[in-house]
């Protein structure tokens, strides 16, 4: 009799462990409520990116709340399954930048590559939406889609019976980048006339002066038409002679000077005169203008090799008009007087 | 009587084997008055087969406010029935034990076939006892008779070879009588022993079963990809895991060859696409963060935007002319994929029309922004959805003024779903 009692005992006491781990495997925990609106915002959805999470839900139990714990899976959203950590995502190193709804909370022990604890000194909470911001939390490093687990507990170490629950899917992309060329140009041209903004416009390569004469000044214009993306924007040279006829020449204007007939007087500017009248000032959409001594109305110089006109930035198209004026003495010799006038654009890339 | 003992357990096991929710005849009995026959074509159908007290409590499965429904076809007129419910034995006369947690106390009648039915009919009930009698009705005919019994609850727990169940067999008798008092006015129904002098009669098997508890798991899903190939070029899966579908989305605006250029004569424009599902219960949205801070597409790397957000960064689509040095992005509503279901809208920021584009980067008319930290939304659906296909434009156009160079800007489309 004593025999049989110590062998039911033994019996007892061996099944005893087996039926509690039994009970443990077939008893499914005991969670509270879904969280309600569970989203996971990103600001980098691309693979391996440092960027920020935004953590939102809404808490459905109220009750004592210590810590959150979410856990980042490949696998699967559900609490009770096991997790996969996300290949190359790291939580480890994030901290909280802002939260709202249920607050006080930081990144506690426990925290570790695939998961954040949140904790806090327990206090009641109620019903409704809670938002967390973390900095610092590298994406998975391949694209694809990816969960977080999140569970409420009302411990501060996100141990024992946990509280709400739910399970979050987000998204690594590639992202999408975007290239354009914008390739360096400098429109730039010289005609007699440009009526319109279009150097197709342009027509007229010659000025005709007629009969030079001691008593008036003689005026002829031309016109240049520029535009570039040039980054410190353009500027434009005059080079050429003065009037040439033979070893004869009209004296060209080395200073700025008015027109004064009777005077061997060859010059030009880039504005509208009075004095001989003519000329134009520039115009059209670019701010581009006549620089140093060819933009004053009415004064006149001709120096090879002076910057004429200047753009400091990118200039849209500008139409410029230089007023030619030629005066001669009565001891002018006689002859045909011609010269070259050469302008040359260069922008400043 | 060993032979008819084990016919009786043979039933029993099938019926419990079977786990039919119908009972079953046992036409096994011989009727112990020479006036009173049979019942032929008896049953009595559960509409829940679950125990009562379990692990289920309320609805299907819980055994509670259960209807039984009895048909069967009598051979005599009758005026009154008595039904009881017993655990150990269907046999008329024998001893019945009243099964373990059931209660019939609140049973109330309907007819179905037959004059048994209310008014016409009263019931008068126990835990394990149902009694019909007519009142201002009519009497039951001989012929088939049909009705029902609800707001009944099952057994908690059956004995079956004398140890209980969860589960299983449990039986209900059934006399009717010629009177309107079950025998009243000759030798009236005293107890389950001792039912009187009843007509017809009948033995039934019940059982309770265990019930068949379904789960299926549905993961949170959210998929959403970007892609530079059209999506009728995803032939193969035509979702997000078509080969196709993993072409870079990479975007070089510009017109000419072989280097295409942005200038001022043209408005160029090139396309990405995007399809997504969502099981989110309250949808998802998608928004667009722009890596450049202005907006735009930039040169040096986001500190001026010399091509500039559209509109000024307005949350209004606008057009984009040639010359204009504009950058913007024009959404389209989604479009159903293969197989697919689901509205996705285009915010309107972004879908204002042929021709317009959109590239928020203000946060006055609405919380988002292209240079948020979150992004603008650009499409956005309020229910799940699956394979939905949307598209992205792009445009740009340089100004005579903008400056040469390579410009970039790195667009980042983001889902988000609410669960």
């Amino acid at each position: 009799m004593h025999l049989l009692l110590k062998r039911h005992l033994l019996l007892l006491a061996t099944a005893a462990p087996l039926l509690v781990v039994t009970w443990h495997i077939l008893t499914p925990p005991v969670y509270g409520a879904q969280l309600g609106k569970r989203q996971l915002q990103i600001s980098n959805s691309v693979s391996s990116a440092t960027n920020v999470y935004r953590l939102g839900f809404d808490l459905s139990t109220p009750g004592p709340l210590g810590s959150v714990v979410v856990q980042f899976c490949s696998n699967s959203p559900f609490v009770d399954d096991p997790c996969t950590a996300p290949t190359g995502m790291n939580v480890a190193a994030a901290t909280i930048s802002a939260q709202s709804g249920q607050t006080g909370f930081s990144i506690a022990t426990g925290t570790n590559s695939n998961q954040l604890v949140l904790s806090r000194s327990v206090a009641v909470s109620t019903v409704g939406a809670v938002s967390y911001t973390f900095l610092n939390v590298v994406n998975p490093n391949s694209a694809g889609s990816y969960y977080a687990k999140v569970q409420t507990f009302a411990t501060t170490d996100g141990t024992g019976p946990a509280g709400d629950y739910g399970g979050i899917a987000f998204n690594i992309n590639s992202d999408l980048t975007i290239s354009a060329e914008v390739p360096p140009y400098l429109t730039f041209c010289t005609a007699v006339s440009i009526p319109i903004l279009s150097c197709a416009s342009a027509s007229g390569d010659y000025i005709n002066f007629g009969e030079l004469s001691s008593t008036r000044a003689s005026l002829g214009t031309s016109q240049l038409l520029s535009a570039t993306n040039a980054k410190t924007g353009y500027n434009v040279t005059l080079t050429g002679t003065t009037l040439l006829s033979g070893s004869n020449a009209i004296n060209a204007l080395a200073a700025r000077d008015v027109s004064r007939p009777g005077t061997a007087q060859f010059g030009l500017n880039l504005r509208a005169n009075a004095s001989p009248g003519g000329g134009g000032d520039p115009s059209g959409p670019g701010l581009g203008g006549p620089v140093n001594n060819y933009n004053l109305p009415n004064f006149y110089q001709f120096v090879p090799g002076d910057i004429v006109i200047a753009a400091s930035k990118p200039d849209d198209l500008r139409l410029y008009t230089a007023s030619y004026v030629v005066n001669v003495p009565k001891s002018q010799a006689a002859g045909v007087y011609v010269s070259t006038v050469t302008y040359i654009c260069l922008g400043n890339f | 009587m060993l032979f008819n003992k084990r016919i009786l357990q043979r039933t029993v096991y099938t019926v419990a084997a079977l786990a039919v929710i119908a009972g079953t005849a046992i036409p096994i009995f011989s009727p112990r008055l020479a006036s009173a026959a049979q019942l032929s074509t008896r049953s009595i159908t559960l509409s829940d087969s679950g125990q009562s007290g379990g692990t289920i409590t309320t609805g299907i499965g819980s055994g509670t406010a259960v209807t039984y429904q009895f048909t069967f076809t009598s051979s005599v007129a009758s005026q009154s029935m008595i039904i009881d419910f017993c655990n150990n034995s269907p046999i008329i006369t024998d001893t019945c034990t009243a099964p373990v947690g059931m209660s019939a106390a609140t049973a109330a009648l309907t007819g179905i076939t037959g004059n048994i039915s209310t008014p016409g009919w009263t019931v008068t009930a126990t835990a394990s006892q149902i009694k019909i009698a007519k009142g201002s009705g009519l009497a039951a005919t001989a012929g088939i008779q049909k009705f029902n019994l609800a707001g009944l609850t099952n057994p908690s727990s059956v004995l079956f070879n004398a140890v209980s169940k969860p589960v299983g067999t449990f039986y209900a008798r059934m006399y009717t009588y010629a009177d309107s008092t079950w025998g009243g006015t000759t030798t009236a129904y005293a107890s389950a022993t001792a039912p009187g002098d009843y007509k017809d009669y009948g033995g039934i098997a019940l059982s309770t079963n265990r019930i068949i508890s379904i789960t299926a798991r549905v993961l949170e899903q959210l998929s959403f990809c970007v892609s530079g190939a059209a999506q009728a070029t995803w032939t193969t899966t035509n979702d997000c895991s078509d080969v196709n579908a993993a072409t870079a989305p990479a975007l070089t605006l510009g017109h000419g060859t072989p280097n295409p250029i942005l200038d001022a004569t043209a408005t160029d424009t090139g396309s990405v696409y995007s399809q997504i599902s969502t099981n989110a219960t309250s949808g998802a949205i998608v928004a667009m963060r722009n890596s450049n801070p202005c907006g735009g597409l930039s040169a040096d790397g986001g500190v001026t935007c010399a091509i500039a957000a559209v509109n000024g960064g307005a949350a209004t689509a606008s057009t984009i002319l040639p010359g204009s040095a504009q950058f913007g992005m024009s959404a389209t509503p989604g479009a159903l994929g293969v197989g697919g279901t689901g509205t996705v809208n285009a915010d309107t920021n972004y879908n204002g029309g042929v021709g317009t584009y959109g590239m928020d980067t203000e946060v006055v008319t609405d919380a988002g922004s292209v240079t948020g930290l979150f992004g603008d939304r650009v499409l956005y659906t309020t229910a799940p959805c699956y394979r939905i296909n949307n598209n992205y434009t792009f445009a740009a156009s340089a100004a005579l003024t903008t400056p040469a160079g390579i410009y970039t800007a790195n667009m980042d489309l983001i889902a988000t779903g609410t669960f």
